[in-house]
């Protein structure tokens, strides 16, 4: 009796110790790093804001923009943004399925990562556009053959499906904050999440109700996430008779190299947060580990299948595959190319796959590598066959401008801010599922604790 | 006018009907596939719809246009009715069935000729378009590559907007600025471009350009930019070769060819089977194509270019 | 100077020639413009004779072939002092699609013994249209004698002679099912997503509010 009264007090401090770090970004004061980083990170974003603002007044003049590198940087930017937008459904929506019980300390974090991704991304199109004030035609005049009209239906689809697959588990959560952090929420977050929550009380009924539509949200998230990369490498592969964008393996690079790059953003975002949080009793060292081991078969398939792209049209010799071919393999992309294949491949893939560098500190920095050159991949898929003159077969010449440098850094930095942002409203851990995974490991009834809580309010 | 009513129609999705021979739904598919080689055009049955009374049916919607007007509201509406209706959007060829004569002269079907053995290179089509439409120097509508040919030898190859019949920037344009007339012109609506590029993508002979700066000092037009007169170039679009479209109904060539002084460049319309050059030499498509060999450029993509190449066969056309 | 007889015969006989040929033309065209041929029914129509600079003097007929196919027979006949055989006519219809009147090539062939040259034309279709001879051989372009006659054409040939590739890929027949089936599937997600939240902002208030009267009935 004494036994269980000291254990069940022991399981409520842990409770309120989880708690308590799971609105800490909210409680903590912010420190002058954290003061300095936010300031940083909004001179960059208010900087690209006005490369944006710039290009709008003057045109695309202002880009350098020349007829023989018609698409640029922003497509680039578009596509790795929406691609690393991937990490949360992968790490929510299938380990959630596949039922992996270490996922619940990543899910919020992830899925945060997901909603935020997908909207920047989903905006990053916007400079590259002419015209973006004629952008309401897509709604009012759309040519269901073109793939644009696609890619935009399956982005707005995955961006709202994204923002509910992140809303609904934050539910509970948002109750849960309430209660931790009582009159030191504030009226805007209090009056927020109580009108958000929707009178949640933890009754076996809503929760039954909110696991079923979590179980039919994460069935929807993944063919909605694979058709989102699919189209958009359909973009290109249907578009267009250019060599190498019109691969049939397109979609399935795309798709991949959004998965690997995803993940990856997943555990910087992870470790980035981790560390200014503290939160080093939730995620461990075994989550960067297990995540590292998601990283390996997906970089391992993106190796393999770029291969496969690369091999038939380079060994073919056709003359507008093999002129795109040279130039990436050895000709004014090349280094990049290498740069991507070494940086992005096969060093983050050696970093895991030996047992000696299969550290935090390491991990996180094979990320890192293949977070930044898969955004140099991108920008070699767009601009190298956009370069080509189909007629001639020479190569014309891109240049950037400071617009463009800075619309692409603006929309980097949009991405930690917004996260950063985003976790002073909501809780950084999803309690609940940490709490319930928790109890069905022990094997307890588990019906106290969150029932207990609204008699304590 | 008569352009712009034809634009409007096109635009409204009502392309002229097709009957097919065998109203069976399910094989006329198959009945089209087999018959593909006398396939009429979307272009030229015009009349023969008139003639057979069935121009109050509904009329059964082409291909592209049909993307464009299923919308996601009247989507159960639309499914219903494309079951019913015949499926295939090309119907079976209706001028190899007992024929029934045309009475009147049918929508002109343009087409050019570039004639390769007199082209010098001297680049006056370039420079006589670029100051008729108001262009600035870097957007050739009629770009003249000096290539390099197989044996060293040095040619010309001017290239103009090649009319595909089957335009691929026509498909992947999300906003359906880009269309194509009855007659065979593609043209752009510059009012409707949101300036996204993608048809440059996928124009396979890089004839189009996006408009980045103003036009060179373009006089006070009579009214505001046309498919037809896109001039001056809205900015933040894209813009290209329209074989002066204002011009033909005139029974005026285009800028090109009246100043080829070298008479590279043939207008002609498939229906009369009748192509002219700047000199006035008049001749026969058919028998001209046939004769020279003509060819048509990157004809394995199966857009279907309106533009025939005559090849200069190797001679040195260096002048 | 070396004015012979026979020249200065040939010189007064050409005269006459001429001046009877004008008038015969002057005659030809006023009674053309007389009697116009709207809508008659493939009468054969008289060629008229165009002045030839030379001694060579030609007629251009344009009559209906029998039979079912509604081609044109072009007959040219070319009369001179010399007989011209095994010469070479070409032919060509008049047109205005291009600005100016342009003679558009429309076949060739070489006159018989008695100085006839023929071919079949297939028009296309109705209205009046102007034909020409042209007798080409061993004579330069501008010199070349030529023979006119206009046309009605009524019944027309086999139609435009255009027709479109019309490439058949394999969207043009299921691309419409396509995209229905997808937008369907895409509205049916909406749909979903919208159902979750509205079910949720529904029920659990509702819920809540149960479980608020139960504990007050307690």
């Amino acid at each position: 009796m004494e036994k269980l009264a000291v254990e069940r007090s022991l399981r409520e401090a842990a409770s309120q110790e989880l708690r308590e770090a799971a609105v800490r970004p909210m409680l903590q004061k912010p420190g002058r790093g954290y003061k300095l980083l936010v300031a940083v990170l909004c001179v960059v974003v208010a900087f690209g804001l006005a490369g944006f603002v710039d290009q709008l007044i003057y045109g695309m003049s202002v880009v350098d923009y020349n007829n023989s590198a018609f698409w640029d940087v922003n497509i680039a930017n578009f596509i790795t943004i929406v691609g690393v937008a991937y990490g949360g459904a992968v790490v929510s929506a299938v380990l959630r399925l596949t039922g992996a019980q270490w996922r619940a300390p990543l899910t919020r974090i992830a899925e945060a990562t997901a909603v935020v991704t997908v909207l920047i991304g989903g905006a990053c199109i916007i400079p590259s556009l002419g015209r973006p004030n004629m952008m309401w035609e897509f709604i009012t005049r759309p040519n269901f053959s073109s793939p644009l009209i696609w890619d935009a239906l399956a982005i707005s689809t995955y961006g709202i499906a994204s923002v509910v697959f992140f809303y609904v588990p934050l539910i509970p959560d948002l109750v849960i904050a309430q209660q931790t952090m009582g009159g030191r929420a504030g009226r805007v977050r209090t009056l927020l999440w109580r009108k958000l929550s929707w009178g949640w009380q933890g009754l076996p009924a809503q929760r039954r109700l909110i696991d079923r539509m979590m179980g039919l949200l994460a069935l929807m998230i993944i063919p909605l996430a694979v058709s989102v990369h699919s189209v958009l490498g359909w973009a290109f592969a249907i578009t267009s008779f250019r060599p190498w964008w019109s691969e049939e393996l397109w979609a399935p690079l795309f798709v991949i190299a959004a998965l690997y790059s995803g993940i990856a953003l997943v555990i910087l975002s992870c470790a980035a947060l981790r560390r200014t949080y503290s939160l080093q009793k939730y995620i461990t060292d075994q989550h960067f580990k297990r995540l590292a081991y998601i990283l390996l078969p997906f970089g391992a398939t993106y190796l393999y299948l770029s291969v496969a792209d690369f091999l038939p049209g380079a060994y073919h010799g056709e003359p507008g595959t093999a002129a795109v071919f040279r130039q990436l393999f050895f000709g004014s992309y090349a280094l990049w190319f290498w740069l991507v294949v070494v940086g992005g491949m096969v060093v983050p893939l050696l970093i895991i796959a030996l047992p000696q560098t299969r550290r935090v500190g390491w991990i996180v920095f094979a990320a890192a590598c293949i977070v930044a050159t898969f955004w140099l991949n991108r920008v070699l898929m767009v601009v190298v066959p956009t370069t080509y003159d189909m007629m001639k077969g020479t190569f014309g010449v891109y240049s950037w401008t400071w617009v463009n440098a800075s619309i692409t850094a603006g929309a980097m930095a949009a991405i930690p801010l917004l996260i950063l942002l985003l976790f002073r409203f909501v809780p950084i851990l999803s309690v609940t599922e940490i709490e319930e995974l928790e109890k069905q490991q022990l094997g307890g009834t588990g019906t106290d604790l969150i029932e207990e809580t609204p008699e304590e309010v | 006018m008569t352009q712009n009513q034809d634009r409007e129609k096109d635009m409204t999705d009502i392309r002229p009907e097709k009957e097919a021979i065998e109203p069976s739904p399910l094989l006329s598919p198959l009945v089209t596939a087999l018959d593909r080689v006398h396939d009429t055009t979307n272009d030229d049955d015009h009349s023969s719809a008139v003639e057979s009374g069935d121009s109050n049916k509904p009329r059964s919607i082409s291909r592209r246009r049909l993307f464009g007007t299923v919308s996601a509201v009247g989507l159960g509406a639309a499914l219903g009715a494309r079951v019913l209706e015949n499926p295939s959007g090309a119907s079976a060829a209706v001028h190899t069935a007992a024929v029934t004569i045309t009475k009147k002269k049918p929508l002109s079907q343009w087409m050019m000729i570039v004639d390769l053995r007199s082209c010098d290179g001297c680049k006056a089509c370039t420079a006589s378009c670029q100051y008729y439409h108001y262009l600035p120097k870097d957007i050739e509508w009629i770009k003249v590559y000096d290539m390099v040919d197989a044996d060293g030898q040095k040619y010309y190859l001017p290239r103009l907007c090649q009319m595909c019949e089957d335009p691929p920037c026509q498909a992947v344009c999300p906003v359906g600025a880009t269309f194509r007339t009855d007659e065979g012109m593609v043209l752009i609506d510059q009012n409707v471009c949101i300036g996204c590029r993608t048809c440059m993508a996928a124009c396979p002979y890089e004839s189009r350009y996006f408009n980045t700066t103003a036009a060179p000092k373009v006089p006070r037009q009579p009214f505001p930019t046309t498919p037809e007169w896109p001039v001056p170039q809205r900015t933040e679009t894209v813009g290209k070769c329209i074989w002066c479209a204002a011009r033909l109904p005139q029974g005026m060539l285009p800028e090109c060819v009246t100043n080829c002084p070298m008479g590279v460049i043939y207008m002609g319309d498939l229906t009369t089977d009748v192509a002219v050059n700047g000199k006035n030499e008049v001749v026969k498509i058919s028998e001209f194509l046939r004769e020279n060999d003509a060819v048509r450029l990157k004809e394995e993509l199966g857009t279907n270019p309106r533009v025939y190449y005559i090849p200069g066969h190797g001679q040195d056309l260096s002048a | 100077m070396n004015w012979s007889n026979a020249r200065v015969f040939r010189v007064i006989s050409y005269g006459v020639f001429e001046a009877v040929l004008i008038a015969t033309t002057a005659l030809m065209v006023v009674g053309l413009s007389r009697s116009p041929v709207a809508g008659a029914a493939t009468p054969p129509t008289q060629g008229v004779s165009a002045t030839a600079p030379g001694p060579v003097l030609g007629t251009l007929t344009v009559v209906s072939r029998p039979g079912p196919s509604s081609s044109l027979v072009l007959k040219a006949h070319f009369t001179g002092s010399a007989s011209i055989t095994k010469s070479s006519v070409a032919f060509f219809v008049v047109t205005k699609e291009f600005g100016d009147n342009l003679n558009v090539p429309i076949g060739t062939a070489k006159t018989s013994q008695d100085g006839t040259a023929t071919i079949n034309y297939a028009p296309t279709w109705n209205g009046k249209e102007q034909f020409i001879a042209k007798l080409t051989s061993g004579l330069g372009d501008a010199g070349a004698p030529t023979a006119t006659s206009y046309h009605q054409v009524t019944a027309s040939g086999p139609g435009p002679l255009y027709a479109s590739a019309n490439p058949l890929r394999p969207f043009s027949l299921m691309g419409h099912f396509f995209v229905g089936t997808i937008l369907t599937i895409v509205s049916l997600v909406w749909l979903t997503l919208i159902s979750i939240l509205l079910l949720l902002a529904r029920r659990l208030p509702r819920m809540a509010g149960v479980m608020d009267a139960d504990s007050t009935t307690e």
